[in-house]
């Protein structure tokens, strides 16, 4: 088993991110950012659904904002939320001491295996919105599934070749494992001494889950949204060049409202 | 910011990572820029290797591909459900951080709007004119739960 990089236990929700992209990082994985398009889970992140197809080789690591409307209970619930993280690691083809590197990852974010009961049960996965399917097990530690573990066998409805392994660890319930805390807006979002001032999850979360809670039950247009799910669903196949230019390209940086633009020139 | 002041004064820092990045490792070209470490066990892969077709292919559709009217019709939309996302509350709060979301969008399809070519230059104030006053509904909002709390 690869040694953990850090062998402190992290010190605040964030770290314990710094130490998955640490450990991550050090197996060879291209550390990415999170897709820049809401989405329900860090598998449709293109990193995933579309870089799982194809003979090249893809090992990659990162967050993934996943917003679930549906999931949403305005603050008032303690583990249930429609705006969450993931971490999601993909492996392909998925190397034969997977298991061995997914459990090192558990020691390097401070879970003494000799100590906890973890256990690998038994769910094949499915995702009917992007007809994928693949072999998996829910990772339980003392008895709370904290990842799932899955080695992917279709997706898009066709053969994943070579099989591509999958990791995805719900962070907020990892966090709160790890920290020993019952309720994820008590999670320290910082480290606890942190130089600027110490926050929680609800410092950080908390109004955003009430508000979105809100807007997500009653605030959004559903003729907006029929309109916009149509426009979206006419568009896909049209693909790239099926639109003229209605003029040249401009070369103008202009940006829209903010007048800054990176890069600046 | 959203034209009103801000105080205490906040300080931001903002870097080009590419931009930096090519030059911590002397790198003329964005795409040679090492992605992840050269001896890393599992294969190394260059900048260009993780994005270079993503640039090629959002270059063509930003150019060519996104239908205007769409963009402009998600626009109109975008504009005026700011207003009414803000005049829903909860707990007396305005409901500005989802309303915020709708401007950011509105934001960016006047970006596609504007790579499509599609956006005449006597337009092209008049739609940030139109993205500022949006910004500034949920600014003052903000303020004022923020006053409230």
């Amino acid at each position: 088993m690869p040694a953990a990089k850090t062998q402190e236990k992290p010190k605040s929700f964030q770290d314990l991110i710094l130490t998955l992209h640490d450990y991550w990082s050090a197996q060879g994985c291209v550390i990415l950012q999170p897709h820049d398009v809401e989405v329900g889970a860090g598998t449709l992140h293109p990193a995933t659904v579309l870089r799982a197809l194809g003979p090249k080789p893809w090992n990659a690591a990162y967050v993934q904002p996943s917003r679930r409307p549906g999931d949403g209970r305005y603050g008032e619930n303690p583990n249930r939320l429609q705006h969450y993280y993931q971490y999601q690691v993909i492996l392909k083809p998925n190397p034969p001491n997977m298991q061995d590197l997914y459990l090192g990852s558990l020691e390097a974010i401070g879970l003494d295996l000799r100590t906890h009961d973890i256990r690998f049960v038994e769910d094949d996965w499915e995702n009917p919105t992007v007809g994928a399917w693949g072999l998996g097990w829910e990772v339980w530690c003392d008895g709370m599934e904290v990842s799932q573990y899955t080695y992917f066998q279709q997706v898009g409805g066709l053969d994943v070749s070579p099989v591509a392994g999958e990791l995805t660890y719900g962070l907020e319930r990892l966090a709160m494992y790890v920290f020993g805390v019952d309720n994820v807006y008590d999670l320290p979002f910082n480290d606890p001494d942190a130089p600027l001032g110490h926050l929680t999850y609800g410092d950080v979360f908390l109004e955003n889950e009430r508000q979105q809670s809100e807007a997500n039950f009653h605030g959004y247009d559903v003729a907006v949204l029929k309109r916009q799910f149509e426009d979206m669903e006419e568009q896909v196949p049209s693909g790239a060049t099926a639109w003229k230019s209605a003029s040249t390209p401009t070369s103008s940086r202009w940006a829209g409202w903010t007048s800054r633009r990176w890069p600046a020139s | 910011m959203g034209g009103l002041d801000v105080s205490p004064v906040a300080g931001e820092l903002t870097y080009g990572l590419e931009r930096l990045a090519m030059y911590v490792f002397g790198v003329d070209n964005v795409y040679d820029l090492p992605f992840n470490d050269p001896d890393a066990p599992l294969g190394h892969l260059t900048y260009g290797d993780v994005f270079l077709e993503n640039e090629r292919q959002q270059s063509e559709a930003n150019f060519h591909g996104y239908d205007v009217a769409v963009l402009k019709r998600q626009f109109e939309d975008m504009e005026q459900q700011v207003p009414l996302m803000l005049a829903r509350s909860y707990q007396g709060k305005s409901l500005v951080l989802p309303a915020y979301d709708m401007v950011l969008k509105a934001s960016h399809l006047f970006n596609l709007m504007n790579a499509r070519g599609a956006i005449a230059v006597a337009e092209r104030a008049s739609y940030i004119g139109r993205i500022r006053d949006l910004c500034k509904l949920c600014a003052s909002a903000w303020v004022e739960q923020q006053d409230a709390a």
